[in-house]
């Protein structure tokens, strides 16, 4: 598409929105002042007030699949050409220059069948298979959009195919997209007074008025509305009124209600509906005119961060005397921070140095280069974790995306203890990028997931007793089946490529590590199942239900003890131990994620888009390691039976053969 | 014996039985996706002694593998004699002892609670007063006689035989007070009264044009099933008369009217019903009070606040998500609340399930002492393994 056209068709949708005016295209870069204002402007969204750059950054991932947007250098999109947009400018473009972000490629499709099946075939051979689309591009397609979404929800979540799914999440992406393109129409509509005797009355020589001063006029407007008969300008007038409001719809909540009592935030749509039953508070008044006030200097660059300043001020106050701006800062700081991120680049750094360590094994350095990089990104995770604490004011692990991070830094943790008794660099050899992976799942997750992984829990897990106890010794529980998987992937594998060959210490001590991992695990799983009962007879009056997750944890104590018993009555060793403990990373990966898929039970977290597809190659990865530990099980019985079948002069000679390494 | 000992005590069994378990469990989750539900998965998998499992991909080629029941029973013998009666007595042992004596009191609280607990609803608006809560699963049939001054008096029918009869079936029910013999017969576990229509005819009787269809027994939760049968009064000198009983008393919403005939001159009514508990103190309902997280319909809480009277004593108890009232061996949870469709309600109702089990807080307790076994036994283990770990370094 050109970009005359483009500029065209940002201007054709600009006159079909109405009075609403745009505000064209941002000519210089929003200041950081603003960026930093406004990202911590208090919305209430999903039941808690967060900074609205949270809002915006898990929007951005449901509408683009992306944490930021890279637009094209091209001359269209302006002082954005070329660049990233972060959610925050993402946001504000969309919010206060609608018909310039309008162009951006905003909407990721994963398969562009989705778009014959809107017959934008056109469009469709364009592109590539995945492809970014902007809503200018889509907005032909819209009413068979439409058409589709009301009959794909007809269907029954299992009877979809994947593009009926596909269809049905452009559905919800694309009117997300609009909420937030029309939240702030209010801010830029003028409304012209009609010549009517009423109205002049009203409002005397005033020509024009903005959303404000209708808000504070309603009562004496409500008067001129209630005419049964009004005249023609005086409809005309309401229309314009209604188009005005109407984009701010219930989407953003950002202004606190009246009543102390009442908890739910409005936004300007419902704030107008309410100001026809109750007059509208002066501070809620003073809201809208900030925001106005803020769209009024989007063209002065010298009046845009006072302007930015004040609105996010007043709406701080009004937060704060309802004593809940308290955590939006905070929160604000941690996705700024990104401390996940900055551990995922820590424990990179580490695995990295560690790879330079087996090419110079005589070095001192950088061993301790490793430790040192693995123990600041275990840091890293976590201050991350202990952030996500006092954000929420909950223990550690509420959602499934924070049992990764606090896996993680229980595994890195134990290997680095390991470690430090007895120094065999095998188990830092895992920390670093068993870290590494579990950062790299932690920030897939969050981008499939694409939901607020910090919003208040349901009525039963309002208990911070159990989440602390329960919740952490299941996960620590698992953490310890990873861990003990990993050693025994290195200590299988170590065997099939002859790594350390003849070196017994080397490979009892790996058992000795993974059986005591297991130990572990066998006592955080079974408390922390056992506690998963008892709260659940607290919660539902039943110790145990058989649903998918208890079955899940039953699984995992189930096979650690097997992993015990089979080895203390003889019947596995060395290589035993260890393939066993491979089965204990993928029934852990099970329990953990697997269960989670099946969509049924009281500990249901609905399904997430990928996930299964990546558990199997998982459990298809733990079960080539596990079949390449029985080939060196198998090879290194026939070598042993050889070698005792073999002359004692030979046996001599075998003996005298020196390890390599 | 000595052999049969051996076996019942080694760990060939342990690793037997706790593999049994493992697979069982396994495909008790994976059904619950495609084939089967909660309920049915525990009746099949887990209530059982033993499962014929269709292998997937071969049709008509079954595994037969031993059940939950058969498994759980190998494991407490196997326990009691290997892990317990025959463990090395031994100070370092003593950490397995605790641990195998901590499984063994989670077991049997399992079973007491299998065998004894109870579950039953008591639902109540806010002002009501209760002292009777209806049981979960088990069904009564009582007999009603209006009295002249008004008052209703109750003729419980003793025996419960009538559950579980087929077509054609019945069984007879006599109270000595009660001029009639009550049969009751064809007993459907979920029924729903349908009008007889003229082009197809049923196999249970027909009540004035109308029977009982029998429906797909609700899953998942077996209260939720409305249970009906038929019920023919038998008097001295008169014609049989057949009724329909169908429990669908749903307190404190809906409380279904009973049957009724004529016999010695008097009004008599009969109902099915859920069997009816009582509880060994009064409540009263005071508020009930609930709250979604604001702009969602994810519940924040609900709770109820509740005046007890025990005797003489009177006190004032909050019931919520998580904090049951436990008083006089019932366990009394904040289960449900309504009405949930109307949100300008002046007045709520609540719902609590009421639990009797002994064995009620034996899992924390078995909790405590698997906890301290495991943490004696494995802190022995890693004290050695650190020692080890030395030993090997400085060699």
């Amino acid at each position: 598409m050109t970009t005359l056209l483009r500029i065209v068709l940002a201007a054709t949708l600009v006159a079909v929105c109405g009075i609403a005016q745009d505000s064209g295209v941002r000519r210089e870069a929003w200041p950081k002042a603003v960026l930093d204002e406004l990202a911590v402007l208090p919305i209430q969204e999903n039941g808690r007030v967060k900074p609205l750059d949270t809002v915006l950054q898990f929007a951005m991932y449901r509408i683009h699949h992306k944490r930021a947007m890279h637009l094209p250098d091209e001359p269209a999109f302006g002082v954005n050409a070329g660049k990233k947009l972060q959610p925050i400018d993402w946001g504000l473009d969309t919010m206060f220059f609608p018909g310039w972000a309008d162009t951006f490629p905003a909407f990721t499709l994963e398969d562009t069948v989705v778009l014959e099946t809107l017959g934008l075939n056109e469009l469709a051979e364009q592109k590539r298979k995945r492809d970014r689309f902007s809503m200018m591009e889509l907005a032909p397609g819209r009413a068979a959009l439409r058409d589709k979404i009301e009959e794909y929800r007809g269907i029954e979540k299992k009877n979809r195919t994947r593009v009926q799914n596909q269809v049905l999440g452009l559905g919800s992406a694309y009117l997300e997209y609009l909420d937030f393109r029309d939240a702030f129409d209010f801010a830029r509509a003028r409304y012209e007074i009609p010549d009517d005797p009423k109205l002049r009355e009203l409002f005397g020589d005033k020509k024009v008025l903005r959303t404000s001063d209708v808000l504070r006029n309603i009562e004496a407007l409500i008067a001129v509305v209630g005419d049964p008969n009004p005249s023609e300008a005086v409809s005309g007038f309401i229309e314009q009124v209604d188009r005005g409001v109407r984009g701010a719809g219930n989407h953003l909540h950002w202004i606190p209600p009246k009543d102390p009592n009442t908890t739910e935030w409005l936004s300007v749509g419902e704030l107008f509906q309410l100001a026809f039953e109750q007059q509208a508070t002066a501070e809620q008044i003073t809201a809208v005119e900030r925001a106005e006030a803020f769209a009024d200097s989007l063209t002065d660059p010298t009046a845009i961060t006072a302007a930015a300043a004040e609105f996010r001020g007043y709406m701080q106050k009004m937060a704060e005397a309802r004593g809940e701006y308290g955590k939006v800062e905070i929160e604000y700081a941690y996705y700024r921070f990104d401390s996940f991120y900055k551990a995922l680049l820590a424990f990179l750094g580490g695995f990295f140095v560690l790879c330079v360590s087996w090419l110079l094994p005589k070095s001192k350095w950088l061993p301790r280069g490793v430790v040192a990089l693995t123990l600041a990104g275990n840091l890293l995770v976590g201050a991350g974790i202990v952030w996500r604490c006092i954000v929420r004011d909950r223990p550690p692990v509420l959602e499934i995306y924070d049992t990764i991070p606090f896996i993680a830094f229980f595994v890195v943790t134990v290997a680095l203890v390991i470690e430090w008794i007895n120094r065999r660099r095998v188990a830092l050899a895992v920390a670093a990028p068993a870290g590494w992976i579990m950062m790299m799942l932690l920030m897939k997750f969050e981008l499939v997931e694409r939901r607020d992984n910090m919003d208040p829990p349901l009525a039963v897990l309002d208990t911070n007793f159990w989440l602390a106890t329960h919740v952490t010794t299941v996960t620590l529980g698992y953490g310890a089946g990873i861990l003990a998987g990993l050693i025994g992937a290195v200590f299988l594998l170590g065997k099939l490529v002859g790594f350390k060959k003849g070196d017994r210490p080397f490979y009892n001590g790996l058992t000795r590590m993974v059986y005591g991992t297991i130990c572990f695990g066998v006592l955080l799983s079974t408390v922390g199942t056992i506690l998963g009962g008892i709260w659940a007879n607290d919660s539902w009056g039943r110790f145990w239900g058989w649903d998918p997750k208890e079955n899940g944890a039953l699984m995992v104590v189930l096979w650690y003890l097997m992993i015990l018993h089979a080895r203390l009555g003889g019947m596995i060793k060395n290589f035993g131990v260890n393939i066993m403990a491979i089965g204990s990373a993928v029934v852990v990966a099970f329990s953990w994620w697997h269960v989670n898929e099946l969509g049924k039970g009281l500990h249901s977290y609905g399904r997430t888009e990928g996930v299964l597809t990546a558990l199997y190659w998982f459990y298809g990865t733990s079960g080539t390691i596990a079949v390449l530990g029985m080939v060196a099980w198998v090879r290194e019985r026939l070598a042993g039976k050889a070698e005792k079948a073999a002359p004692a002069d030979e046996q001599l000679e075998v003996k005298e053969e020196p390890a390599p390494g | 014996m000595k052999r049969i000992i051996d076996a019942l005590a080694s760990f060939k069994l342990t690793i037997f039985v706790l593999a049994g378990m493992f697979v069982l469990t396994w495909i008790g989750t994976i059904v619950q996706e495609t084939t089967m539900s909660l309920y049915e998965t525990q009746k099949v998998y887990f209530d059982s002694w033993f499962v014929i499992q269709p292998v997937p991909g071969l049709d008509g080629i079954n595994v037969p593998l031993p059940g939950g029941v058969l498994l759980m029973t190998l494991l407490s013998v196997n326990l009691l004699v290997g892990g317990i009666l025959r463990l090395r007595r031994q100070l370092s042992r003593i950490g397995i002892l605790i641990t195998h004596i901590g499984i063994a009191m989670l077991m049997a609280s399992g079973l007491v609670s299998l065998m004894v607990a109870e579950h039953g609803l008591l639902g109540a608006y806010e002002g009501d007063e209760a002292v009777e809560y209806a049981d979960a699963h088990h069904l009564e049939v009582v007999a009603f006689e209006v009295l002249d001054d008004g008052y209703v008096k109750e003729y419980l029918l003793p025996g419960d035989e009538f559950i579980g009869l087929r077509t054609g079936e019945k069984v007879t029910m006599r109270h000595p007070d009660l001029p009639f013999e009550l049969d009751v017969h064809d007993f459907i576990l979920n029924a729903s009264p349908r009008r007889k229509g003229p082009m197809f005819n049923v196999s249970v009787p027909v009540v004035e044009g109308y029977y009982l269809h029998q429906r797909e027994p609700a899953i998942g939760s077996r209260e939720v099933n409305l249970s009906g049968c038929y019920a023919t009064a038998r008097v001295d000198g008169k014609a049989p008369q057949t009724g329909i009983l169908w429990a669908t008393d749903n307190k404190p919403v809906r409380e279904t009217d009973p049957w009724t005939f004529e016999a010695d001159g008097k009004q008599w009514g009969v109902k099915l019903r859920k069997e009816v508990r009582e509880l060994p103190f009064k409540i009263r309902v005071d508020d009930f009070d609930m709250a979604f997280h604001p702009g969602t319909r994810r519940p924040e809480f609900f709770q109820s606040d509740i005046t007890i009277w025990d005797g003489d004593a009177e006190a004032t108890q909050r019931i919520e998500m998580n904090k049951p009232l436990r008083k006089s061996g019932h366990i009394l949870f904040q289960t449900n609340w309504g009405p949930q469709n109307d949100p300008h309600a002046t007045k709520h109702y609540t719902v609590f399930e009421i639990v009797t089990n002994p064995a009620d807080q034996w899992p924390a307790w078995s909790c405590y002492v698997i906890a301290i076994g495991l943490l004696i036994h494995f802190s022995r283990m890693l004290f050695r393994y650190v020692r080890t770990e030395q030993m090997v370094q400085k060699a």
